[in-house]
């Protein structure tokens, strides 16, 4: 794929102007836009006519924020394809943002170190687990493959 | 909030070239067709607001979505690079992590990334 293939910044921008409606039910004015995503209305209107063809990454961002929706917006090769992305409902990108930082920060790790979050999170599951039947103490915790003891000792007691 | 700069250093260690090497600055100014310096300048933070253009650029040498410079935390931005696999290729045992570590709560993955983080302090001691 190239550069060439997508639309004009102007064509996905009117596209933009034409399906997405204020809340009263009317199509949204360059002032609208302007007041909302803080760009100003003779800028809006050079992008709209194809004048500005290659805006900043800040100004696709307030646009996305005001429109609601995500930068891959401006990758669309049709009008068909920018209509299908802005019927598609808002999602929550980040919300798995815990469970991806953990598989990415152990990519760093050593094997054994990565069998160790592993087991943390088997006890922990294994608490979820005992803890929604009634139980009230914790399973032990697992020995991991550096004693839990030497790592306390060269850490102080600043542990979690 | 994540600056450019960071995200594209975040870009730069873990998407890998078909070698699975890190890329150079060589090697994705020839991909993208851009300067070297102009490279260089949005990886020092010097540029911090780049255009379209040089953004659809670095996606189509990094084979990513535009998507990836509209997050706003670091989180966010793993977030898309483990998801569709930018991270190399996953072993078992992170597999199972990232699978086994999904049927936890919100509260239990903080619990784990806050003990991962206690233990990769642990590892460099």
């Amino acid at each position: 794929m190239t550069e060439s293939d997508f639309l004009t910044f102007a064509e996905q921008i009117n596209v933009l102007f034409s399906a997405r409606m204020h809340t009263t039910g009317r199509a949204y004015t360059l002032h609208d836009v302007s007041e909302g995503t803080g760009i100003a209305v003779a800028t809006l209107s050079q992008m709209r006519t194809g004048r500005i063809k290659n805006p900043q990454l800040s100004t696709l961002r307030a646009l996305c924020s005001f429109f609601q929706i995500p930068l891959r917006y401006f990758e669309t090769r049709t009008v068909e394809e920018c209509f299908a992305l802005l019927q598609q409902p808002a999602t929550d990108d980040t919300k798995l943002g815990e469970l991806n930082e953990i598989a990415f920060r152990v990519t760093h790790l050593s094997p054994e170190a990565q069998q160790d979050i592993l087991t943390i999170i088997r006890w922990v599951q294994t608490a979820e687990q005992r803890y929604k039947q009634g139980g009230d103490t914790l399973p032990p915790f697992p020995r991991l493959s550096r004693s839990n003891d030497d790592v306390n000792e060269e850490q102080g007691d600043d542990t979690p | 909030m994540i600056t450019l700069q960071r995200q594209l250093q975040l870009l730069w260690e873990n998407v890998l070239d078909d070698n699975s090497d890190p890329m150079t600055i060589t090697q994705v100014a020839q991909k993208t067709g851009l300067s070297q310096q102009s490279l260089s300048n949005l990886l020092n933070g010097h540029v911090t607001d780049p255009r379209l253009n040089t953004l659809t650029k670095l996606c189509m040498a990094f084979d990513i979505s535009l998507d990836y410079f509209g997050y706003d935390t670091e989180a966010a931005c793993l977030h898309y690079l483990v998801e569709y696999g930018k991270v190399g290729i996953l072993s078992p045992q992170l597999h199972s992590i990232h699978t086994e570590g999904d049927t936890l709560t919100a509260d239990e993955k903080r619990n784990v990334l806050a003990i991962l983080q206690w233990r990769l302090w642990g590892t460099k001691s």
